[in-house]
């Protein structure tokens, strides 16, 4: 790795590098923080809940990590994931099995429709996935009748695979890890990748080199719902319930994952690869403050917090910062 | 009142990061004055009058205004010591109105109780309009609803009302271009306001393209040429050619563009464009490219150049006529599409739209090409890296490793690897706008041999270039622009160039 500095500019790489890092330093002091609070924090046990938790997150957020690289934002992965669980555990009771690929698909479609509209349109995205997120909240509700659905025991060997593990590694965990292996081949070996880094670096340069901007912009948020389909596929295996509300929360968390991850929110620069690490960092800070018996609500303004704090330290605050396209 | 100095420069020279705008300039401005600035693209005018406005620090030198030391700040200084800028782009803000723009950070004055009393405002409007002799703008128009005339004319009032409240004796107004848009009629306005600013003793800057408004309204005219003052003439012992000499110089030196290297095109037409249209820029544009052909395309901004340019790389779809690629009728709506046949562009504004400046030297040489570095499907690390090497060896890109960030490259090195990656892409007609922009001598020389190269492995070029000489050096064919439409169109084969005064008759 090679840098050079350039006069003016060391503020700004020792930030760069405090951002590149500081999701692998901050898990390791938390871990030793929480352990000493409460030691059964690193128990196989509790190793195992915290990889369980992982997953659906990482799933969520290596799909959003694109939309971020290129420049944009996606809102709408938490009720996309919502509306998954729902119609998970309504499909699974009317079709069986099919209804996993169902809503893969439904993922696929609601990633999609964001990015048509977000190219055609020529909407901010923040404004496309703020509209489509209230769509997709209020079509769960709509399909749960407002209310968790709870899975009837007939339908439970669909969905037993999902407490499988080796060891203390949970099959969910694998799954969402084979998501990240995927995308990451997605985005470092092949075009529509480069081209997404390219788009969110210089979208002018990217574009008058020949590059297929558009296309990649929406495979962006395509491979963004896909990620938050699978995620809501994983809550609803894991819980065994289909609550609409229930990916609300979440995507503050995704996003917060993938900046601590290093991801830049104007875009260009950033890597799925590393959004595991920020992923690790939030589920760890959610799970140790459970571990410590901390309020569910106190919990939500401290990502509200941590999320202010990573966009603070990896803004490039030399002018023409935060421009969400 | 005539020949006191009121402005004064010594040695001021700017150098930016690879390239030398300015070098040890002197002037002086005597108070009732009108100073012509003449010079190409890139000789360094603006980049003086953005040193006088303070918007840029000069890299040494000094300046004097009034005899005393001036080293305005920024802009808003430099307003305050009497001295106001009419820039070449329009500076107004276009959905406040007329009286808003001209006292625009003003405001103060005439607020009340926190209230802005508008009518106030629009009277005094009324007044400094009717001191550079408007007296049909309405003070409470939108701007957006006027003519780019008007906006112009809206624009130096506010300048001149501005620099007469710095309650100097004798202030300066810099004007950047200011008759680009302006009609005839206009222009005469715009020459009295000149006129009755010189006899109230202070002085103006003119700068233009236009050599013939230049000798009219200037007392006394300054020749830029590269960064260097290389003439003072009086009004009187000045004419067009003496200008336009001293302006391109004696350079149109064969060796310096390699026309010894100039390769006869072949027969083959690679591209034809038809009866070319693009709504509001130009029309009828009608031309056959041979393989191996340089066609330059010369003409002032506006002339339609750009946008024909952008029609070509696929960046903006033509409205009427047609263009056939190879055989084909083809519509490009995306440059992806022209890449596609082959076509690919340098563009003009490296930073901007040529190099992306985070990604290493490496992706920027393969982001045209990715496909040809791909392995098994995948894109492979190792070929892309022996791509680079192979491109920054022939091209002699001087940078610390293929790793290296192109946004810290000099221009000249950026501009390189802008080339390898097009020349790496297999693309064979290229649109190069402006290539050798900001770029050094040593670099300029480079790449004008890479453009001989080109063309003599057979790809086909439509050229902007930088300098009109430019142009006539790299070309074997040269069409002439002027208000969307071909004015002319020269054989310039080595034997026969034509001569730069020649096509600035059609250009202007």
């Amino acid at each position: 790795m090679m840098i050079k500095f350039v006069k003016g500019d060391y503020l700004k790489l020792n930030l760069e590098n405090l951002i590149k890092y500081l999701s692998s330093i901050s898990i390791v002091i938390l871990i030793a923080i929480f352990a000493a609070i409460n030691a059964n924090f690193i128990s196989l046990f509790n190793i195992k809940n915290i990889l369980t938790d992982i997953a659906p997150l990482l799933a969520m957020a290596c799909g959003v990590t694109f939309v971020l690289l290129i420049g944009s934002i996606d809102l709408s992965i938490g009720s996309i994931c919502s509306c998954s669980v729902v119609l998970l555990t309504v499909l699974l009771q009317k079709i069986g099995p099919w209804a996993y690929l169902l809503v893969i698909l439904y993922g696929v479609f609601a990633g999609y429709l964001n990015g048509f509209l977000y190219t055609r349109i020529k909407v901010p995205s923040f404004i496309v996935t703020l509209s489509t997120m209230s769509i997709w909240q209020s079509s769960a509700y709509l399909l749960s009748g407002g209310a968790p659905l709870p899975m009837p025991s007939k339908i439970w060997p669909l969905i037993n695979w999902g407490k499988i593990s080796f060891g203390f590694i949970p099959l969910l965990f694998i799954i969402a890890v084979l998501l990240m292996a995927a995308y990451y081949i997605i985005q470092s070996k092949l075009i529509i990748g480069k081209t997404m880094y390219a788009a969110g670096a210089n979208e002018r340069a990217a574009r008058l080199a020949g590059l297929n901007v558009q296309a990649a912009k929406v495979a962006a948020f395509t491979l963004s719902g896909l990620g938050a389909a699978l995620s809501g596929i994983i809550f609803a295996v894991k819980l065994k319930s289909g609550i609409p509300t229930l990916g609300e929360p979440y995507t503050l968390m995704a996003i917060a994952a993938s900046v601590l991850g290093g991801t830049s929110l104007t875009g260009g620069k950033g890597s799925v690869f590393m959004t595991i690490l920020g992923v690790a960092l939030v589920t760890v800070i959610q799970n140790g403050l459970n571990v410590a018996a901390v309020d569910g609500f106190w919990q939500q303004i401290v990502f509200g917090l941590l999320v202010l704090f990573a966009v603070y330290i990896s803004a490039d605050r030399s002018g023409k910062d935060l421009v969400v396209k | 009142m005539q020949n006191r100095t009121l402005f004064k420069a010594e040695n001021i020279s700017k150098e930016y990061p690879g390239t030398v705008a300015l070098r040890g300039i002197n002037m002086e401005i005597n108070a009732g004055e009108v100073v012509g600035l003449i010079g190409e693209n890139g000789a360094g005018k603006s980049t003086l009058l953005k040193i006088i406005m303070g918007i840029e620090q000069p890299t040494t030198g000094r300046m004097e205004l009034h005899g005393k030391e001036y080293a305005p700040q920024n802009p808003i200084h430099a307003n305050s010591l009497g001295v106001g800028m009419v820039f070449q782009e329009q500076s107004l803000i276009q959905n406040l109105t007329v009286g808003q723009n001209i006292f625009f950070g003003q405001e103060k004055k005439y607020r009340k109780f926190g209230v802005v009393n508008w009518k106030r405002m629009y009277e005094d409007t009324k007044q400094a309009l009717a001191a550079i002799g408007i007296s049909n703008v309405r003070p409470d128009r939108k701007v957006s609803q006027l003519d780019f005339a008007t906006r112009q004319m809206v624009e130096i009032a506010k300048v001149f009302n501005i620099v007469s409240n710095a309650s100097v004796e004798g202030s300066i107004i810099l004007l950047d271009e200011p008759t680009s848009v302006l009609n005839d009629e206009e222009v005469k306005q715009l020459y009295k306001q000149i006129d009755k600013m010189r006899k109230a003793g202070n002085a103006v800057v003119f700068v233009s393209h236009r050599l013939d408004e230049v000798m009219e309204i200037s007392d006394r005219i300054y020749i830029f040429k590269d960064g260097s003052n290389v003439g003072i003439m009086k009004k009187e012992e000045a004419n067009e050619m003496l200008l336009y000499e001293k302006m391109v110089g004696r350079t149109a030196t064969g060796e310096y563009y390699k026309v010894d290297r100039q390769t006869t095109p072949d027969k083959e037409v690679v591209m034809e464009v038809k009866n070319l249209g693009l709504t509001g820029y130009f029309m009828n544009v009608s031309f056959k490219l041979h393989k191996g052909e340089v066609i330059g395309i010369c003409g002032v901004v506006g002339s339609g150049k750009e946008h024909l340019c952008a029609v070509i790389c696929g960046d903006e779809a033509h409205t009427a006529g047609e263009m056939i690629i190879k055989g084909k009728r083809k519509v490009f709506s995306d440059p992806c599409d022209s890449r596609k046949s082959g076509i690919l562009s340098i563009p003009k504004e490296r930073r901007e739209e040529g190099i992306i400046g985070s990604l290493s030297i490496h992706e920027n040489i393969c982001l045209s090409s990715y496909p040809s570095v791909k392995k098994k499907g995948f894109i492979s690390k190792k070929l892309q890296y022996q791509k680079a090497l192979e491109w920054i060896d022939r091209l002699g890109i001087k940078c610390s490793g293929i790793k290296e960030r192109t946004e810290f490259l000099s221009g000249g090195n950026a501009q390189k690897v802008v080339f390898a990656r097009v020349l790496s892409s297999g693309a064979d007609i290229l649109v190069l706008n402006h290539p050798t922009r900001g770029v050094d001598i040593g670099a300029k020389e480079d790449i004008y041999g890479i453009i001989r190269d080109m063309t003599a492995a057979g790809k086909s070029v439509i050229l902007l270039g930088d300098t009109l000489d430019e142009c006539i050096g790299l070309s074997n064919r040269i069409l002439v622009m002027k208000d969307g439409k071909v004015t002319k169109e020269y054989d310039a084969s080595p034997s026969n160039k034509p001569e730069q005064v020649d096509i600035v008759r059609y250009m202007m």
